[in-house]
């Protein structure tokens, strides 16, 4: 891992981020217009539904650096995994508890069966749940590495599978909520979205950009630390 | 029953702040990480200079 | 390599012949869930969606325990190093294993499904059988597939049954959707299933992706 720098053009890219996120702010509250149907309470979809996007391809991107490390064997690209997916679990709670909230000002209720993005994405958040625990409880380091990229593939591969079995599911009883500001979008609002889910991507590369750096840096200085000892 | 359009604004509120906490719990997280690895480094240090040279 | 599965396999069939440990658990464990939801729902007959629900829920908690036990025999005499050991491609057990839960699976449902309509179903099970067939092979398939993989992830660990449960049953939910939803309209009397085909395939789907999956990433389980 001596050869891999992480923090190489952090500083740009969270400065690119702050711009970001403050252009989807400034955009949501005094550029979309407000929902016919929904009222100011659609504003919720503007932070829920990027996270939700974000935080699957952060499992997904999990699944994928995981590949490359059964393929390397470099652990670089295990500890990408770990982070990855680490941090899309934290965002994740972050989506569960924003789409609660939105589903109780459009239903009544914390928690709706007819939503079928929420209720695939807890499907996976209770897999994904599984993944520390998994890790930490085998001691040997390689082989932690390894089966929790065989974990990360498999959940990774999973995740595409339940989104389109729960879509299929809820298909014909009861109407997609969500496709109300899916399909037939405004473009000021459709423009919104969009900076919005970048704002969020950015700001999820730079959050795991940050630790990577973060964790690297604190093995490097373990390291030091030990050399050091050997030598007094 | 939907809620009607004037009180969606506490619920926006709440959503955003669960976003905001969420990141900001993570930086914390971070932080707390990064003051560990200065006081290692400053150990650290201290060891290098008892050295004999 | 499928010579070696088959070895394996043969090997797995007369121990479980002999000793009759997974596939009768699992039929008392079928039965005794069916009763215990006859007390739960306070119902002495089911149809529709709540039967499939039963059916499907109990299917799936059975094959928990038969993955469970698959690699039991493997870690507890050796027969991991063993495989490392021999010239075999270490896909083969797994292939073995997938192969035998999925015979397990299919010996459980011949039981367990007249015993369903013996104990619970309304309307009977004759007229559904056709049509229930492939439903019951696909998602044995995926089934087995995703357990024979998981049961190897899991035996390594510390709390392993309890990790075998937490990563194998929500991985499965798919197959629950599609098995229960495409079963749904057989178990109602006098309805006729419209859709099944999108079920099938989508069995069939998922099939293909978690066996890709697993001959993909089962080596690397046991290398060491």
């Amino acid at each position: 891992m001596t050869s891999v720098l992480f923090g190489k053009r952090l500083g740009a890219l969270a400065w690119v981020t702050a711009a970001f996120m403050l252009a989807a702010m400034v955009l949501v509250f005094f550029y979309a217009p407000e929902d016919a149907d929904q009222g100011f309470r659609q504003k919720i979809f503007y932070v829920h539904v990027p996270l939700a996007i974000v935080t699957l391809c952060g499992f997904v991107a999990g699944g994928i650096f995981a590949i490359k490390h059964l393929r390397t064997g470099e652990r670089s690209w295990d500890v990408r995994s770990y982070v990855a997916i680490h941090l899309s679990i934290m965002l994740g709670v972050g989506v569960l508890a924003t789409g609660a909230i939105w589903a109780k000002t459009a239903w009544g209720h914390w928690w709706v069966w007819e939503e079928p993005v929420l209720v695939s994405y807890l499907i996976v958040f209770l897999l994904y749940c599984c993944y520390q625990p998994l890790r930490f409880s085998i001691a040997d380091p390689e082989r932690q590495s390894r089966y929790a990229s065989v974990f990360a593939i498999t959940a990774g591969a999973f995740v595409p599978l339940n989104f389109v079995a729960v879509r299929l599911a809820e298909q014909y009883t009861h109407p997609r909520v969500l496709s109300e500001t899916g399909g037939d979008m405004p473009g000021d609002m459709r423009l919104t979205f969009f900076v919005c889910i970048a704002a969020v991507a950015l700001l999820f590369t730079t959050l795991w950009k940050l630790e990577l750096t973060n964790k690297h840096v604190a093995e490097q200085l373990k390291r030091l630390r030990r050399r050091l000892e050997a030598q007094a | 029953m939907p809620l009607p359009i004037a009180e969606g604004g506490d619920y926006v509120a709440a959503a955003y702040v669960v976003f905001v906490t969420l990141v900001v719990v993570y930086i914390a997280i971070i932080g707390a990480k990064l003051s560990r690895i200065e006081k290692e480094l400053d150990t650290l240090n201290e060891l290098v200079d008892k050295r004999p040279e | 390599m499928i010579a070696a599965a088959a070895a394996i396999l043969r090997k797995d069939l007369t121990v479980e012949l002999r000793t009759r440990e997974s596939v009768p658990a699992m039929v008392l464990f079928s039965i005794t869930v069916f009763v215990l939801f006859h007390f739960g729902l306070d119902r002495d007959t089911l149809e529709g969606d709540l039967a499939t629900g039963v059916i499907w829920v109990t299917l799936l908690l059975a094959t928990v325990l038969g993955v469970n036990r698959l690699y039991v025999a493997e870690r507890d005499q050796g027969g991991f190093t063993a495989l490392r050991l021999a010239p075999v491609d270490l896909t083969a057990l797994w292939l073995a294993k997938a192969a035998a839960l999925f015979l397990y699976l299919a010996a459980l449902e011949l039981v367990a499904l007249p015993a369903f309509d013996l104990l619970l179903l309304g309307p009977g099970l004759d007229g559904a059988l056709p049509e229930l067939l492939p439903i019951l092979l696909l998602a044995n398939l995926g089934l087995a597939a995703v357990g024979a993989l998981i049961s190897a992830l899991a035996i390594e660990t510390r709390a392993r049954e309890l990790i075998v449960s937490l990563l194998l049953l929500p991985l499965v939910v798919p197959v629950v959707i599609a098995a229960a939803r495409a079963t749904e309209p057989l178990l109602a009397a006098g309805q006729s299933p419209d859709d099944l085909a999108k079920w099938l395939g989508f069995l069939a789907l998922y099939d293909v992706v978690f066996v890709l999956v697993s001959v993909a990433v089962f080596d690397y389980l046991l290398d060491d």
